[in-house]
């Protein structure tokens, strides 16, 4: 699996979209402060995460004796990158093209 | 269950797999020939020693917008080539922001399985909301703060070309 893989994957679910919601909104927070805002055991919350780390989503840190998760942007500019970037260009200069061929005949 | 009051965080993490040596990533920061040409393209000189000094240049195009001569300045704290560069990062953008004072910032990099490196980014902005937004890339207009400084860097590396020119 490529790395935009593991990402495209880690985002195609809704918990883990929760769970990077709920991190954006605050970031660097617990296990169990994340799980208490899910309907679901404190394993099903860990695979959920686990999985967001391994595609780099998400970056645990300790701080004392606590494990803090923080949101990692950093994958998602990639995808905008190489994505959206693209796609977005494309339409954005079809319609400057337009714009420039509708005023020459004007 | 989570009845303990939080203390708000404010460290900003940001992490990217670059396939490179750690030599190389280590020299693309530290290095004004080479930290100069990704991201804002602001090259920044590094005295690489404890108590050394961390400055950043405005590039010909930021100068002519009207920004400062020197852009950032800071400390280097802790120096461990090429795995660990502790610094404090002081925004001279605009008085506002310069009043609120050098933050640390750390970077770390970890070898990983086929010459794939691990480059971890910290920032600790307690008490310095203007320096977090930036470095978040709040400011679209402003740039895309870390995440763009860091996918920046990961296309040079791993390409030879950057993205902005």
């Amino acid at each position: 699996m490529t790395d935009d893989d593991r990402v495209f994957k880690a985002l195609a679910d809704p918990t883990r979209r929760f769970l990077l919601d709920l991190l954006f909104a605050r970031d660097g927070r617990t296990l169990t402060e994340l799980e208490s805002e899910l309907e679901m055991t404190r394993f099903g919350v860990m695979k959920h995460l686990k999985v967001l780390e391994d595609a780099g989503l998400v970056v645990a840190r300790r701080s004392g004796r606590e494990k803090l998760h923080f949101l990692n942007p950093v994958p998602i500019r990639l995808i905008h990158d190489r994505w959206i970037d693209k796609y977005t260009e494309r339409q954005v200069s079809a319609l400057t093209d337009l714009k420039a061929e509708l005023e020459e005949e004007a | 269950m989570t009845t303990a009051t939080h203390t708000a965080v404010t460290t900003q993490v940001f992490r990217v797999f670059i396939k490179a040596t750690p030599e190389a990533i280590w020299q693309a920061i530290t290095s004004p020939e080479w930290n100069g040409r990704y991201g804002y393209g602001v090259p920044s000189e590094y005295e690489l020693r404890p108590g050394g000094a961390f400055r950043a240049r405005s590039s010909g195009e930021m100068a002519e917008h009207g920004a400062p001569e020197v852009l950032l300045r800071g400390e280097v704290i802790e120096v461990d080539p090429p795995r660990r560069l502790v610094q404090t990062w002081h925004p001279l953008f605009s008085p506002e922001i310069e009043a609120e004072g050098p933050k640390r910032l750390t970077w770390e990099i970890d070898e990983g399985p086929a010459g794939i490196c691990r480059l971890t980014v910290t920032h600790e902005l307690d008490g310095a909301p203007l320096t977090a937004e930036q470095v978040s890339g709040a400011h679209p207009e402003a740039g895309g703060g870390w995440s763009w400084i860091l996918s920046d860097l990961k296309t040079l590396l791993e390409t030879g070309a950057t993205m902005g020119r």
